[in-house]
């Protein structure tokens, strides 16, 4: 579609009919100042094309004038290779009208002409390209940051074209996201997971509850049926012990082991008795007997008795001499044993004065070594000393050596002076020796005299010649080199060079004696006088020769024969010891035994004492012990009778006690059973009533369904949890189709802006989200105005492109909307409005008049309307 | 010699529960259980008897809660006029002594627990032979004893017992059995049966009443009572089945093709009558294939109706989904939409993927559908 003229009338300030004509492909600028009706004009495109004639909202009524008036609004556009003119008009009541010419024919009209409007132009709220292509005054922004960002995307995406909506789902796709996604979370959370609160989760928390309640539940019916069980058991058991067959058995076993055990408890008592009385009868006997055997004993006690005394009485005599001479042979051995002892003392003494001895020797004989040695040491010493002065004294190599240096120094100076002063050499006729003296003294013959100080040399019988000296005579080098030599003697305190010479070599002599004088002192005392001296002060005194010492030797060996003397003495006194005690204890035992048989002796005659007649004593009782026997036997036959056809009272005993026992374990049968039935009749009761199998019944019913429902909602999620991921394949699949060619327009335009810049898009959004330049992202938000602008305005320039390769280009229409661009920036923004002018209708509205001067393109202005357009 | 009427019936297990319904559903179910004696009351004054033979199962458990016995003898006392003889069944065998010695202990002069397998005069001429179940599972056929059991001359002979016959699978599955013969072998003028929850004519004179008070959609339709009419000993007694049970279940297989018109196969399986649909409890089980915009506009119908029905239930598993382009046009002809879509349907037909995710890749395509056509409105 392509604008060609528009003309408003009754239009806020436009009274009068005014129109724009000349619209030209390309780019269209009407560049007005404020207030001049720019922004008029694009209200009243905007409203001609999207605002129904029966409108009358605000912004219609926003158009009418403040005298009145029924705007009306005409515009001619081309469209498809028609030239189409839209009469529109508002009225209050929402009797507006509208009309389109084709070619000048009547097209469409009223409701007709809206259809295929709506149908043609889609409004901005069906995805039509208005927000894309109609740019207000500083709307800039991409995202309706207060409204619904994917409504913006929308009016990007829509406006590309069709398939790009059909493409990606449109707002339908986001429709059934947003559906599915809500039916999702009432039941899982974004993880997956079951949604506290959610259906899923409270339908597992139900079965899980269940679950434990139909366990619970089957852990009581069993509990109760066990119960029953038991009950029935104890019943038909007291039903078997109350029986009253079995009951009257029990009681007559009873009775007749009560009786039968009565006959034998009595029996076993005439037993008992006859075993009693031949009990009786025995111990008469045995007694009878006892004192038979007391009367045979007493008389042969006093037979032992008497010849025991008899015995005891050798054996003490015998006993008695053998203690006497022990006792003579353990004093003889005591005797000889103190004499060995006495002997091994004094041996020993005599041993160690012998050592003694023999050690004081040795020590004189070291302490004469020592003290000739420290008397050399110190001799050694003395001289060392006085060899250390007389090296102190002498001159040191080291002086001699600076002594010998200055020397020199002095000859050399002498022999450069001598060399360089004035000389004379005398050489005498025959007969004139001596003629001739300086300072008195001959000038000898034919030798060559240097005079560096000049002289006055007197000339027998001639005169006196004065030499001079010249320059040389101010040479005192020499007396200088002197006087650095005799300073260095006289610091030494020596006369001259020999004296000093004669005094090194004395200190080297004595250097060199020194050191034989302490290596000799060392030879004798490697550690020193002081050790030396400790050494001889460490020996111990002599001590006084004793006189008739022997030997050491003899010494030892006396000590050795009496030690074995005095061993073998004491071996005898220890036998003499031995000896004399066991005669001691045999003596003992003799008057034991003598006194022992004398009291037996005794108490045999005591015992014998009281029977006048022992014998017929004897006599007496053999007589009644006949008799006694004879009673025994008779006992003994009767209890033999009685034993022999007596009853087994224990059997009848265990046979009582088994029926008594079969009695009472019935009745405490019966009364453990009563227990346990009152016990369980009482659990019964309870749990009956707490109608378990009801419930359990009821639970697992339940649990049954809510499986089943769960199963049904774990379905129902994995079923939109499969929409869902379809759903977003899908989706990204075709945003991928979406971005690419929007990229591929965008960037030729953004390179003219920022070269090597590009745009990043939201993946969700698919908006422009940042622009990145030399490697760094800069997000969209925190871009200049300016530069949002510029975006703002590329990506709609890039669509709007896409939109006419599409085959339906529309005019893109900008009321004031480079507001922020500065003037240099705004020149590449005109650069790239041209470029994609090639094939693109763009209508610029601006009051920059100056700056947009430079655009070009064609040139709008608002003028009265023509005679043939009213 | 007069005729003697009665009305058997069996299988009441009041305090059921219904666990496995709905919340509000159970209500009504356990409700209409704690009716049935009115109506079986209801029925025997109708059909002028004066005697309910109840043949085992009166509870549902052998614990019932204090409640249930007690409203259960409460509502049989209130028709003293009416004598209830009843036998515990394998659900309330005699194990439960505390359950039969209270009723024992409470009942009211016409209600007569019968716990030991003897005879009892019930009516002058007109002896009862009850085979009341020791335990869950007893192990013997417990009619044996009738045969032997001698009554006097000219009495009628009623047999009473629970428990399944031979070649009669019991409802719970157990193998007791009773001997198909026993009426005539104990020359029973009529042996009522309980333990099958539907009614069941093993011949002229051993039949189940079934449950009066239907639990399952296994025996479907109402449930009923036998009204039986003795004329005299020895004499075929006359039957009659009387409805007394407040709901109606009923299952049916919806058999689909996506050249059938479901929504009419649909509404041809409803009762005609919609104000019965209250009492209705219905299974539908639907089968076969058909097209995804069908299957939702059927699934829109069943949205509808389910909530005038007691209870309502659409099995779908075995139910196949057939997609053609036209259906996946529907969701979209392009885009990203139409590539989801095409994804699950592949997912969907993966003849080498699990089963489950089939089933699950079918329903979230069926369920992207449904979000699409929502959008639209």
């Amino acid at each position: 579609m392509k604008l060609l003229s528009i003309r408003l009338h009754n239009v806020r300030r436009f009274t009068a009919p005014v129109e724009i004509t000349g619209f030209g492909p390309g780019v269209n600028v009407l560049s007005a100042p404020n207030e001049q009706g720019k922004s008029t004009v694009f209200d009243a495109l905007h409203a001609v094309f999207f605002e129904d004639r029966k409108s009358w909202k605000q912004e219609i009524k926003s158009l009418v004038p403040h005298a009145g008036g029924t705007p009306c609004v005409d515009v001619e556009f081309e469209d498809a290779g028609h030239v189409f003119r839209l009469e529109k008009s508002w009225t209050s009541g929402r009797k507006g009208s509208v009309r389109i010419l084709r070619d000048g024919q009547l097209f469409k009209q009223e409701d007709d002409a809206e259809a295929w409007l709506q149908e043609r132009l889609k409004s901005p709220k069906d995805g039509g390209p208005a927000g894309l292509l109609w740019v207000r005054q500083g709307l800039i922004d991409l995202e309706d940051k207060k409204g619904d960002t994917l409504d913006a995307r929308r009016d990007l995406l829509s406006s590309v074209t069709g398939e790009v909506e059909a493409m990606t789902g449109g707002r339908q796709m986001d429709t059934i996201r947003a559906e599915c996604k809500q039916a999702l979370a009432q039941f899982v959370t974004g993880t997956g997971r079951p949604k506290a609160g959610g259906r899923l989760k409270t339908a597992e928390e139900t079965v899980e509850a269940l679950e434990l309640k139909k366990t619970e539940l089957s852990n009581k019916a069993k509990s109760l049926r066990d119960d029953l069980d038991r009950r029935n058991s104890l019943r038909r058991e007291r039903q078997d012990l109350e029986d009253p067959q079995e009951t009257a058995a029990r009681k007559d076993r009873l009775s007749k082991a009560i009786a039968a055990h009565d006959g034998a408890a009595r029996h076993a008592a005439m037993l008992e008795r006859a075993i009693e009385t031949e009990e009786s009868a025995r111990i008469r006997v045995e007694a009878q007997q006892g004192r038979i055997e007391a009367l045979d004993a007493q008389l042969q006690e006093a037979t032992d008795a008497a010849a025991l005394l008899a015995e005891a009485e050798a054996g003490f005599k015998d006993t008695t001499d053998r203690l006497r001479i022990a006792a003579g042979t353990l004093s003889d051995a005591k005797t000889t044993q103190a004499d060995a002892q006495q002997r091994v003392e004094t041996a020993t003494l005599q041993h160690r004065a012998a050592l003694a001895a023999e050690n004081a020797a040795n020590a004189a004989e070291r302490r004469t070594e020592l003290q000739q040695r420290l008397t050399k040491a110190e001799a050694h010493r003395a001289a060392a000393e006085t060899l250390q002065i007389a090296a102190r004294k002498g001159l040191a190599p080291k002086d001699l050596e600076e002594i010998e240096r200055l020397w020199m120094k002095v000859t050399l100076a002498r022999n450069v002076r001598d060399s360089e002063a004035a000389a004379v050499t005398m050489t005498y006729l025959d007969g004139r020796s001596n003629g001739v003296r300086i300072g008195g003294t001959p000038l000898p013959d034919g030798q060559r005299l240097p005079l560096p100080d000049g002289a006055m040399l007197d000339i027998d019988g001639i005169g006196q010649l004065q030499i001079h000296p010249g320059r040389s005579g101010e040479d005192n080098s020499v007396e200088t080199a002197e006087a650095h030599f005799y300073e260095a003697l006289e610091a030494e305190g020596l006369g001259d060079l020999n004296m000093a010479r004669q005094s090194a070599r004395e200190r080297a002599e004595a250097e060199a004696n020194l050191r034989e004088t302490r290596a000799a002192l060392n030879a004798v005392t490697p550690n020193g006088i002081d050790a030396l001296r400790e050494q001889l002060a460490a020996i111990p005194a002599p001590m006084e020769a004793a006189e008739d010492l022997p030997t050491v030797s003899e010494a030892e060996r006396e000590e050795v024969v009496a030690r074995q003397a005095l061993a073998e003495a004491n071996l005898a006194l220890d036998a003499a010891r031995i000896a004399a005690d066991t005669a001691q204890q045999a003596e003992t035992r003799a008057v034991s035994a003598l006194e022992n048989a004398r009291g037996r002796a005794e108490r045999a005659r005591i015992a014998l004492a009281s029977h006048a007649d022992p014998q017929a004593e004897h006599n007496r009782l053999s007589s009644e012990l006949t008799t006694l026997q004879l009673s025994l036997q008779a006992s003994r036959d009767a209890r033999a009778r009685l034993a022999l056809d007596a009853p087994d009272l224990e059997a009848a005993a265990a046979s009582l006690q088994r029926a008594q026992s079969a009695v009472d374990a019935a009745e405490a049968s019966l009364q453990r059973i009563a227990r346990d039935l009152a016990a369980l009749d009482a659990r019964i009761a309870m749990h009956a009533a707490e109608a378990v199998d009801e419930e359990l019944a009821d639970v697992m019913t339940r649990l049954e369904a809510a499986e089943r429902k769960l199963e049904g909602l774990r379905f129902e999620v994995a079923v939109l949890q499969r929409l869902d991921t379809a759903l977003e394949e899908a989706r990204a699949s075709a945003r991928d189709r979406y971005v690419e060619p929007v990229l591929t327009e965008l960037a030729p335009l953004v390179r003219m802006l920022w070269p090597e810049a590009e745009l990043q898009f939201d993946a969700d959004t698919l908006l422009p989200s940042g622009l990145v330049r030399a490697g760094t992202e800069e997000d969209f938000g925190v871009l200049s105005g300016g530069t949002q602008e510029q975006i703002a305005l590329l990506v709609r320039l890039a669509f709007a492109r896409i939109l006419a390769k599409a085959g339906n280009p529309a005019p893109l229409i900008l009321d004031d909307a480079i507001v922020y661009t500065d003037d240099d920036r705004i020149e590449k923004m005109f650069d790239a409005l041209t470029r994609q002018a090639n094939d693109l209708q763009i209508i610029v509205f601006s009051c920059r008049q100056k700056a947009f001067r430079g655009l070009g393109g064609q040139t709008l202005s608002i003028a009265p309307a023509s005679e043939a357009t009213q | 010699m007069t005729e003697f009427r009665f009305i058997h019936t069996s299988d009441l297990h009041l305090g059921k529960r219904f666990g496995n319904f709905p919340e509000e559903v159970r209500g009504d179910l356990v409700q209409a259980r704690q009716s049935i004696l009115a109506s079986l009351a209801n029925a025997a004054r109708d059909h002028g008897a004066a005697h309910i033979l109840v043949a085992g199962d009166v509870f549902d458990t052998e614990t019932p809660s204090d409640r249930v016995w007690r409203q259960a003898l409460t509502a049989m006392g209130a028709t003293p006029e009416l004598h209830w003889w009843i036998i515990p069944g394998n659900h309330d065998s005699l194990t439960a002594e505390n359950l039969w010695q209270n009723m024992v202990d409470h009942a009211p002069a016409n209600v007569h627990v019968l716990r030991a397998a003897e005879p009892v005069e019930i009516a002058p001429r007109v002896t009862l032979l009850p085979a009341p179940a020791p335990r869950r599972f007893p192990g013997a056929d417990l009619t044996a004893w009738m045969t032997s059991c001698a009554t006097p001359d000219g009495h009628m002979r009623i047999g009473l017992a629970h428990g399944g016959v031979l070649d009669f699978g019991s409802d719970d599955g157990n193998s007791e059995t009773i001997a198909p013969d026993r009426a005539e072998t104990a020359q029973l003028d009529y042996l009522a049966l309980g333990d099958w929850h539907g009614v069941w004519t093993l011949n002229d004179r051993t039949r189940y009443s079934g449950a009066p008070e239907r639990d399952r959609f296994k025996h479907t339709g109402r449930g009923l009572c036998l009204a039986v009419t003795l004329p005299a000993p020895g004499v075929i007694p006359l039957v009659e089945e009387v409805a007394v049970g407040r709901f109606d279940w009923q299952e049916m297989e919806l058999q689909l093709t996506p050249e059938l018109d479901p929504l009419a196969a649909f509404s041809s399986l409803l009762p005609e009558k919609r104000q019965t649909w209250r009492d209705t409890l219905i299974k539908v089980r639907a089968t076969g294939w058909m097209h995804l915009p069908a299957r939702m506009r059927l699934a829109e119908a069943v949205n509808q109706v389910a909530p005038e029905f007691c209870h309502f239930e659409f099995d779908e598993h075995q139910l196949q989904t057939e997609y053609s382009p036209d259906d996946l046009n529907e969701i979209a002809r392009s885009g990203a939409l139409r590539l989801a879509a095409e994804q699950l349907q592949s997912a969907a037909e993966d003849e080498d993927a699990a089963k489950w995710d089939r089933d699950v890749a079918a329903a979230a395509l069926n369920r992207l559908y449904g979000f699409v056509k929502g959008a639209e409105q």
